[in-house]
């Protein structure tokens, strides 16, 4: 291809032996689109390059105290879930996502999963669910996973009629429910709940589900329900770091 | 003058909002995948497609904007794509699904706010739309048949 260069145009021949005039403005648009083309470059350039490798993170890690619902305390990862019983949000999250989180991650000690009682002012019969919950975690994990599975799946009977021991029954044996009983007249579950609920103020948590999934000494948090699909790319991103 | 001073001004906001959004989810693709995914709109894959991809659009457009190559086009989509999130974060919080932004962080829930916010950015970038396509329509317009 020649070029020629004239005092206001160009000539340039294209690879069909054409000859095609250019005009200075011409050149200056090419110049100019070149110029563009560079700054877009550089743009791309200056992303890749500020990108670190690592991700942006909070430094908070769970409370000490808290009680791994699934999993171990040592797990690499550790899940903590602000949960309301009576948030059919929570509900989707715990019987779509956790459950499978619970057996396929925290049953093979890859997972710690916390659930902190975090209930709403609009869920009237939360904190009463709540209470149970909290008792039954007293009895053991086995009798926590039934209540928690038990109210979750009678969300909607109890949410309207207000008889939440009724679900809670219909989980487990009658010993276990006198047990249950008895436990529920401790003062230290409302004490656990208040400082759960306080944590989540603490944490800015305003929504349920909330949960915060720390790993590698850094903690992120999350809005909302996902999947367990999405979910489990993200722990297993985790566990291969 | 003064739109043209506007012009540039909304380009190079709007252009840097875009780096800046399209910078926070590539930094961790996995949050922003459940950000997505929070808006309970989508399948899993849907939901990985658009994570994977929706980053590197907004960082495309946001040069586009901020260099004013094809940008009536980049205005266009910008404007067409910030419908889209504005759109679907209506939709959200309609629908009372509490789902997380996933604007700029990753720790931001959809809110009065953030409707607010997107509306503007909207705003912005149609006003920039029409007045880069109705400028080169009078370019064109005004430039001399050469037959």
């Amino acid at each position: 291809m020649a070029v020629e260069c004239e005092k206001f145009h160009s000539y340039v021949y294209n690879s069909e032996g054409h000859l095609l005039k250019f005009s200075a403005t011409s050149w200056r648009a090419i110049r100019k689109r070149e110029k563009n083309l560079m700054r877009i470059a550089f743009c791309f350039l200056a992303i890749f390059l500020l990108a670190p490798a690592g991700e942006s993170a909070q430094t908070a890690s769970p409370a000490a105290d808290a009680v791994c619902v699934g999993g171990k305390a040592s797990a690499p990862v550790k899940i903590e879930v602000f949960s309301d019983y009576q948030c059919p949000s929570c509900r989707d999250f715990y019987l779509g996502t956790m459950r499978s989180v619970l057996t396929k991650y925290a049953d093979a000690g890859k997972v710690c999963v916390i659930y902190r009682e975090f209930p709403l002012n609009i869920h009237p019969h939360a904190p009463e669910a709540a209470r149970y919950a909290h008792a039954a975690l007293q009895l053991g994990l086995r009798q926590w996973s039934q209540v928690t599975d038990a109210l979750f799946m009678a969300q909607d009977r109890w949410a309207q009629d207000g008889k939440v021991e009724a679900a809670v029954a219909s989980a487990l044996t009658k010993e276990e429910m006198s047990r249950l009983r008895e436990a529920l007249k401790d003062p230290a579950i409302d004490a656990t709940i208040a400082r759960d609920i306080e944590l989540g103020r603490q944490k800015q948590v305003t929504a349920t589900p909330t949960f915060f999934i720390t790993a590698n000494g850094k903690t992120e948090k999350a809005v909302g329900v996902v999947q367990y699909a999405i979910l489990s790319r993200y722990l297993d991103s985790l566990l291969a770091r | 003058m003064a739109l043209r001073i506007l012009e540039r001004i909304f380009r190079l906001v709007l252009g840097t909002l875009f780096i800046y959004a399209g910078y926070t989810k590539l930094r961790n693709p996995f949050l922003f995948e459940m950000a997505v995914d929070s808006y309970r709109l989508l399948p899993a894959t849907g939901v990985i497609l658009v994570a994977r991809s929706l980053p590197w659009l907004e960082v495309a457009l946001g040069g586009l904007l901020i260099s004013g190559w094809k940008l009536r086009y980049a205005a266009a989509f910008t404007a067409l794509l910030l419908g889209g999130f504005l759109g679907a974060m209506a939709v959200a919080y309609a629908g009372g699904v509490e789902a997380n932004c996933g604007c700029f962080s990753m720790e931001e829930r959809i809110s009065p706010l953030t409707l607010a916010r997107d509306s503007l950015l909207f705003a912005m970038a149609l006003s920039l739309a029409v007045y880069s396509w109705k400028k080169q329509t009078a370019q064109f317009s005004s430039t001399p048949n050469p037959g």
